[in-house]
């Protein structure tokens, strides 16, 4: 990891404020105001339209999404392997980009980010 | 009289929320354990449970630093993965939208995933339930989450490399969220809802950063609608 101190407060900062703001939105924006019929009738559906798209993957690839657990363990570096090909290409694609930045190699003993999970993989509701 | 309405009402939320503890203890305490191994420091680790409290963002945020991503990059991914909440906002304003400011963006704060399910499915059960009572279960079960999530982001990041190899966290959270759902499947139309939603997250469960599962949820919702209203023009 390569961010100063000041960066990863920043980064913090501006997760903790984007995060309020999506939160907020329609609470805050809204109010007491009625919204539209169609609107009201829709959001209704929400859980129902949200919660089996979240856990399907769960339930038919349990490897895949068992994977950003295992992987948690930080040692391993176990991948699955459709996306393998992709991130070959990633990896492969940042080496030559150190390698053009920085012809002397100070950089080459990052061997490549630890993997340990991807922002897809995540099951969604395990925490808040 | 209406405070212990109130009060009931927190108290039934607590309770509410208590199976939901099994899941989060763990997701909280391997944050905690990742964040430190990650070079985080124990202020950072912490603040971000507290200040961003949003697990699977976290998490995101967190395996895009290791890779040294942009900092843009870093915070589209983690608010891609947190959009779904602006559809839980909206859920909740029909039943909260009447609520002073200040309760309203302390129920955004704590807006997230376990707190939206249980109060929508709450209000919906009781129409007739009156809005601080409304606002006091919504606390009940927040209340109950939020400390416990930076509690033991705390204790994980104390912890730091012991982590238990058989914790199987994936394997609790299909089946306490298939429990949640199988309530909600109260009509046809909330079944084709259901179905489409499945079909297109598992079609679209390549796109990146869970944005899959906000088209096929917006989708769902198109379709149970339509059904809904469907049905109600052929009876």
């Amino acid at each position: 990891m390569n961010y100063s101190q000041f960066e990863i407060w920043l980064i913090i900062a501006l997760m903790a404020i984007g995060t309020f703001a999506i939160r907020f939105s329609f609470l805050g924006l809204i109010g007491s105001k009625r919204m539209a019929p169609v609107i009201e009738r829709m959001l209704r559906f929400t859980p129902v339209a949200v919660l089996p798209g979240m856990v399907a993957p769960l339930v038919l690839w349990p490897t895949d999404a068992a994977d950003g657990v295992t992987l948690l363990h930080l040692a391993a570096t176990r991948r699955s392997r459709s996306r393998r090909p992709q991130r070959e290409v990633q990896r492969r694609k940042r080496r030559r980009w150190h390698g053009l930045s920085d012809p002397q190699g100070h950089l080459g003993h990052v061997s490549g980010p630890r993997r340990f999970l991807r922002p897809g993989d995540i099951p969604f509701a395990l925490g808040p | 009289m209406t405070r212990s309405l109130e009060s009931s009402a927190f108290w039934t939320g607590v309770v509410d929320v208590l199976p939901f503890i099994v899941m989060v203890v763990p997701f909280a305490t391997l944050f905690g354990v990742v964040a430190i191994e990650a070079g985080l420091s124990l202020s950072q680790t912490l603040s971000f449970s507290i200040l961003v409290i949003a697990g699977a963002s976290q998490f995101a945020a967190l395996q895009l630093m290791l890779d040294n991503a942009a900092i843009g990059f870093i915070l589209a991914a983690a608010l891609a993965v947190n959009l779904r909440m602006a559809m839980y906002s909206a859920a909740l304003a029909p039943h909260l939208g009447g609520a002073p400011l200040l309760q309203r963006a302390f129920i955004g704060y704590l807006n997230f995933d376990h707190s939206y399910v249980l109060a929508v499915a709450k209000y919906e059960d009781q129409p007739d339930m009156p809005l601080p009572s409304r606002v006091a279960y919504f606390a009940g079960v927040s209340l109950t989450i939020a400390p416990l999530w930076c509690l033991f982001t705390y204790i994980g990041a104390e912890i730091g490399t012991w982590i238990p190899s058989s914790l199987e966290v994936s394997f609790v959270l299909p089946l306490a969220f298939l429990s949640t759902v199988a309530p909600l499947l109260k009509s046809l139309a909330h079944i084709a809802t259901a179905f489409v939603s499945v079909v297109l997250a598992l079609a679209l469960a390549s796109l990146p950063s869970g944005s899959g599962l906000l088209i096929a949820a917006f989708c769902a919702m198109v379709t149970g609608v339509i059904v809904e209203t469907l049905l109600e023009r052929s009876a």
